[in-house]
C-alpha cells in the first residue's frame, strides 16, 4: 500500500470516528434532555407532598429529603401548595397518587377536612412537622414541640442568671411551631418555673425575612432590663441577631437560636448567640416518604415518628 | 512458488468486498443521518405533542360544560346526548395503564388526567341527581365541579407555562446542538466519502501494482536485462498466476539466451583456433622452405671449396681461374635466388655451373648432358632449387661402388600443359620400398627430423602441388639406374600461402 493511501485512510478513518462520536455524543444528549423513550423502570408510586407556599429553606430541606427517599424506594413525588382555603389540598383525593404527604398550613380546619376526604378515598396520609389533631389520628413525622421548649428552656438555664425575660419569636415561615405554640411555652415553663419573671411572650414574624427587625424593636419598647429571646426560624434568627448587634444590646438580650446556618454558628462562636436549636428537615421529608411506602405496602405505620432537637451551645 | 488459493485471496472476491465495504459504509452513513434527523424531529414533536394533547383535553372540558350547564338548567334531552358524546370522547382521550412519569410535568399531567375522570364522574352523578331531582345535591355537586373544573384548568395553564419555560429552554439548546450535529455530520460524510474512497483506491492499487511491476520488468527484459528480480506475489492468485507464469517465461528465455551465447562463444572460439592453427601452418611451411634452401649451402659450399683448393695445387692459376668464376656465379645464383618461384632458366643457368664445377671435379668418370630448349626456359617457372639438389643427390648415391662410367642427364621438356624436368643417372638405382618411403607425403607439423637433397625436393614439390600427386615420380630399379621426373601442371599456380 502507498505511504499516502495509508495516511490518508488513517487520517479519514479517525476523523469519520471523531464526527460520528462527536454527532452521537450530541445527539445522545440532545435526547437525554428531552427522552422521547419510555424510561427503562417506571416508577411503583407517586406520591404527593403539600408544603406551605414559602421560599423557606426549612421546607426545601424537606422536599429534598422526600425526593431522595422516593429515589431510594422506586417511587416519585409531585410537589404542591398547600393553600390557605386547602382546595388545592382537597384535589388530592381524586389525584390518583398512591399516598399524601403534607406539610399542613396553619388553618387546621380546612386542612383537616382535606384530609379526611383523603381518608375516606382510602389514600394513605402521613403529617409532616405539624401534627393535627384527630379522634383517629394520621401518621406524623416530624419534632415534638414539647420537647423542642424544654430544650431551649435547658439551653437558656445554662447561663445562671435568676430571673428571666423570655419571648418567643414565633413565625409564618414555620408555621408548624407557631400551630403548636401552647406545647414549646408548656416545655418552657415546665423547665425554667419560677425562673421566669412574667409570662412567657409570644411574638410573630409573617414570611418576610426582615419581619424579626421589627419584632425586636417591639420587643426592646415593651421589655424592661434583660431578656431572652428563643426564635423558631433561621432566617428570622439571623435577621433578629443582626439588630441586636446593631443597636448594640449583646449582652443585654440573650438569644437562643433555630437552625444551624453558617451564619448562626458564626454568631455562637463570637457569644452573640447562646445556643441554637437544629431539627433536621432533610430526615423528616425522607422519614414521611418511607412512612407513606410502608403504609401502601404494610397497610400500617407507627403513629409518630420522632425527627430529634439537637442544641448546639457556644464554648 | 506455488500460489495458495482460498476464497480470501480472490481478486474478484477482494474487489468485491472492498466495493461491498465501502458501500456498506456510505448506507450506514445515510443510515445514521436520517436517524439523527429523525431522533431531531421526534424531539420537536414531542415537546408539542405533550401540549397539545392537553389542550385538546382543556377545549373539550370546555365544550362539555356548554350542554352539562343547559342539560341541568332544561334537562334537554339534546343537551344530554350531546354532553354523553362529549364525555365518551373524553374518557377515551384520557391516557389509562401508562406507566408513572419521572418528571414534575408529566406527573401533573398525570394527576390532571385523574382529576378529570373524578370530574366527569361527578358530572355523571350530577345527572343521576337532576334526573332525581335532588337539587341541594346536585347543586353541591356543581359548586364541586366548579372547583375542580378550575384547578384543572389552574393546572394545565401551569403546566403550559413550565413547559413553555423548558421548551424555551431546550429550544435554544436544540437549536446550538442541531447546528452542531449538522456540523459534524457533514464532516462525518466527508470523512466517510474519503474513506470509503480511498479503500477502493487502495483495492485498485493492490491489483495495479503488479501490472506496473509486469510492465516494468517485460521494459527491462526487452532492454536484455534478464537479471531484473522476479515479480514478487501479491496473495491474489489470479493475479499470481500471471506473475508465476511470467517468472518462468523470464527464466526460460534467460536460460535459452545463455545457451545461444554459449555456443556462440565456442563457434568463435572454435574458428579463432582455427585461424590460429592455419596461420602457424603457413608459418611452418615458411620455414620449412627457408630451412631447405638454406640446408644446401653449406655441403656445396664444403665440398666445391675443397676442390678449388686442390685444383690451385696441382695446376696453373688458368683454369682455378675458371674453375672460381663458375663457382662464383653458383654462389652468386644461390644467394640471390630468394624467392620460392623462379623461371627454368635461373634453374638452368645455375644448373650449366654446377655441372662445370661437377666436370671438374669428375672429369674421368662422369657424363653430364644438360638438355633443355632454349624457348621454354623463360617461358615458365619453377620451383627454385629442385634441379641442382637432384644432380647433386646422384653425384652422392647413385655411383657408390660402381665401376662403370657414370652419367647424369637433366631433361626438360614438354608434355601437354606439363613441363618436365627429368634427372636420370645410371647408378645404382633404389628398390621399390626405397622410392615408396620417399615418395610419400610428410606432414606438414613434422619438421623434426633434417630433410636433404632428393627427399628435400620432393617434398617441396608436394607442398607446392598438394593436389597433384604426379608432381614428381621416381622410376628406379636397383643396378638399372633412377629417373627422377618432376611433371609441373603449368595451369596451376604454386601453392605458396593458404
Amino acid at each position: 500500500m502507498k505511504p499516502y493511501i495509508k495516511a490518508g485512510l488513517i487520517a479519514s478513518g479517525a476523523s469519520v470516528l471523531i464526527s460520528f462520536g462527536m454527532s452521537l455524543y450530541l445527539v445522545m444528549g440532545l435526547l437525554e434532555r428531552v427522552p422521547l423513550d419510555e424510561q427503562a423502570v417506571a416508577p411503583k408510586y407517586q406520591f404527593l407532598l403539600y408544603v406551605p407556599k414559602t421560599n423557606n429553606e426549612y421546607f426545601s430541606l424537606i422536599e429534598s429529603g422526600a425526593r431522595r427517599a422516593a429515589r431510594s424506594c422506586g417511587a416519585v413525588i409531585s410537589v404542591h401548595s398547600v393553600d390557605y382555603s386547602g382546595n388545592d389540598l382537597s384535589m388530592a383525593a381524586r389525584s390518583g397518587s398512591d399516598g399524601v404527604a403534607v406539610c399542613p398550613d396553619i388553618n387546621d380546619q380546612s386542612v383537616k377536612k382535606a384530609l379526611e376526604e383523603m381518608r375516606a378515598a382510602n389514600l394513605p396520609v402521613v403529617l409532616v412537622n405539624h401534627n393535627i389533631p384527630s379522634v383517629k389520628p394520621w401518621p406524623f413525622v416530624g419534632t415534638n414541640n414539647f420537647d423542642f421548649g424544654k430544650k431551649a428552656a435547658q439551653a437558656i438555664l445554662g447561663d445562671l442568671e435568676p430571673g428571666i425575660n423570655l419571648a418567643v419569636v414565633y413565625s409564618e415561615k414555620n408555621p408548624a411551631m407557631y400551630a403548636e405554640k401552647e406545647l414549646v411555652e408548656m416545655g418552657l415553663s415546665g423547665v425554667l418555673g419560677r425562673q421566669l419573671l412574667s409570662a412567657v411572650t409570644s411574638l410573630k414574624t409573617d414570611t418576610n425575612p426582615q419581619s424579626a427587625e421589627q419584632v425586636i424593636y417591639q420587643l426592646m419598647r415593651t421589655m424592661d432590663g434583660k431578656a431572652t429571646v428563643v426564635f423558631t426560624d433561621s432566617e428570622d434568627t439571623i435577621a433578629g441577631t443582626q439588630v441586636v448587634v446593631d443597636l448594640n444590646l449583646v449582652g443585654r438580650i440573650r438569644i437562643i437560636g433555630f437552625g444551624n446556618s453558617p451564619e448562626i454558628l458564626e454568631y455562637i462562636r463570637k457569644g452573640i448567640i447562646s445556643a441554637t436549636l437544629v431539627v433536621d428537615p432533610e430526615l423528616i421529608g425522607y422519614q414521611a416518604i418511607m412512612t407513606l411506602v410502608e403504609l401502601k405496602e404494610v397497610g400500617y405505620t407507627s403513629n409518630s415518628v420522632d425527627i430529634g432537637i439537637k442544641v448546639i451551645e457556644g464554648e | 512458488m506455488s500460489v495458495k488459493q482460498n476464497m480470501y485471496n480472490s481478486f474478484r472476491v477482494q474487489m468485491l468486498l472492498n466495493v461491498l465495504g465501502a458501500l456498506i459504509l456510505l448506507v450506514v452513513s445515510a443510515a445514521y443521518l436520517l436517524y439523527s434527523t429523525t431522533r431531531m424531529q421526534d424531539v420537536i414533536n414531542k415537546s408539542f405533542e405533550q401540549q397539545r394533547y392537553i389542550r385538546e383535553t382543556q377545549e373539550s372540558l370546555d365544550e362539555f360544560r356548554k350542554p352539562f350547564q343547559e342539560y341541568l338548567s332544561s334537562k334537554s334531552s339534546k343537551a344530554l346526548s350531546e354532553l354523553l358524546m362529549v364525555s365518551q370522547r373524553i374518557r377515551s382521550s384520557i391516557p389509562t395503564g401508562q406507566p408513572i412519569p419521572t418528571d414534575q410535568e408529566g406527573l401533573r399531567e398525570r394527576e390532571i388526567y385523574s382529576l378529570v375522570g373524578s370530574w366527569l364522574d361527578f358530572a355523571d352523578l350530577a345527572i343521576e341527581e337532576k334526573r332525581g331531582m335532588d337539587i341541594e345535591r346536585y347543586t353541591k355537586r356543581y359548586a364541586e365541579m366548579q372547583a375542580m373544573y378550575e384547578y384543572i384548568n389552574r393546572e394545565i395553564t401551569s403546566i403550559s407555562s413550565m413547559r413553555f419555560s423548558a421548551q424555551l429552554e431546550n429550544y435554544e439548546v436544540f437549536i446550538a446542538t442541531s447546528k452542531n450535529i449538522q456540523v459534524w455530520n457533514l464532516m462525518f460524510i466527508v470523512s466517510i466519502s474519503l474513506f470509503s474512497l480511498l479503500l477502493i483506491l487502495t483495492a485498485v492499487d493492490k491489483i495495479n501494482k503488479p501490472m506496473v511491476n509486469l510492465s516494468e520488468t517485460a521494459s527491462e527484459i526487452a532492454a536484455g536485462n534478464f537479471e531484473v528480480a522476479d515479480i514478487g506475489m501479491t496473495n491474489l492468485y489470479e493475479i499470481d498466476h500471471v506473475v508465476e507464469a511470467f517468472n518462468r517465461m523470464k527464466r526460460d528465455i534467460h536460460t535459452s539466451i545463455e545457451e545461444l551465447k554459449w555456443q556462440r562463444n565456442v563457434e568463435q572460439e572454435y574458428m579463432h583456433e582455427r585461424v590460429k592453427n592455419m596461420k602457424m601452418q603457413e608459418m611452418l611451411r615458411r620455414m620449412e622452405l627457408y630451412t631447405l634452401q638454406a640446408q644446401m649451402n653449406p655441403h656445396f659450399l664444403f665440398n666445391t671449396l675443397n676442390t678449388g683448393i686442390q685444383l690451385a695445387i696441382v695446376e696453373g692459376a688458368e683454369r682455378t681461374g675458371e674453375y672460381m668464376d663458375h663457382l662464383a656465379k653458383l654462389f652468386r645464383h644461390n644467394l640471390r635466388e630468394k624467392d620460392v618461384v623462379v623461371p627454368l632458366r635461373h634453374e638452368i643457368e645455375g644448373l650449366e655451373s654446377y655441372f662445370y664445377i661437377l666436370g671438374v671435379r669428375f672429369p674421368r668418370n662422369l657424363d653430364l648432358v644438360l638438355d633443355c630448349p632454349p624457348e621454354i626456359l623463360d617461358a615458365y617457372s619453377v620451383p627454385a632449387y629442385i634441379l641442382q639438389p637432384l644432380v647433386e643427390n646422384c653425384v652422392v648415391h647413385a655411383f657408390k661402388n660402381a665401376d662403370s662410367r657414370n652419367s647424369i642427364v637433366v631433361r626438360a621438356y614438354r608434355e601437354g600443359v606439363r613441363l618436365c624436368l627429368s634427372v636420370a643417372d645410371n647408378g645404382i638405382g633404389m628398390d621399390a620400398e626405397k622410392v615408396d618411403s620417399l615418395m610419400r607425403p610428410m606432414p606438414a607439423l613434422d619438421t623434426g627430423s633434417k630433410v636433404m637433397g632428393l627427399e628435400n625436393v620432393i617434398q617441396r614439390l608436394f607442398f607446392f602441388f598438394p593436389d597433384d600427386p604426379e608432381v614428381v615420380s621416381i622410376v628406379s630399379e636397383p643396378g638399372k639406374g633412377t629417373e627422377i621426373l618432376v611433371k609441373i601442371d603449368t595451369g596451376k599456380k604454386l601453392c605458396t600461402a593458404f
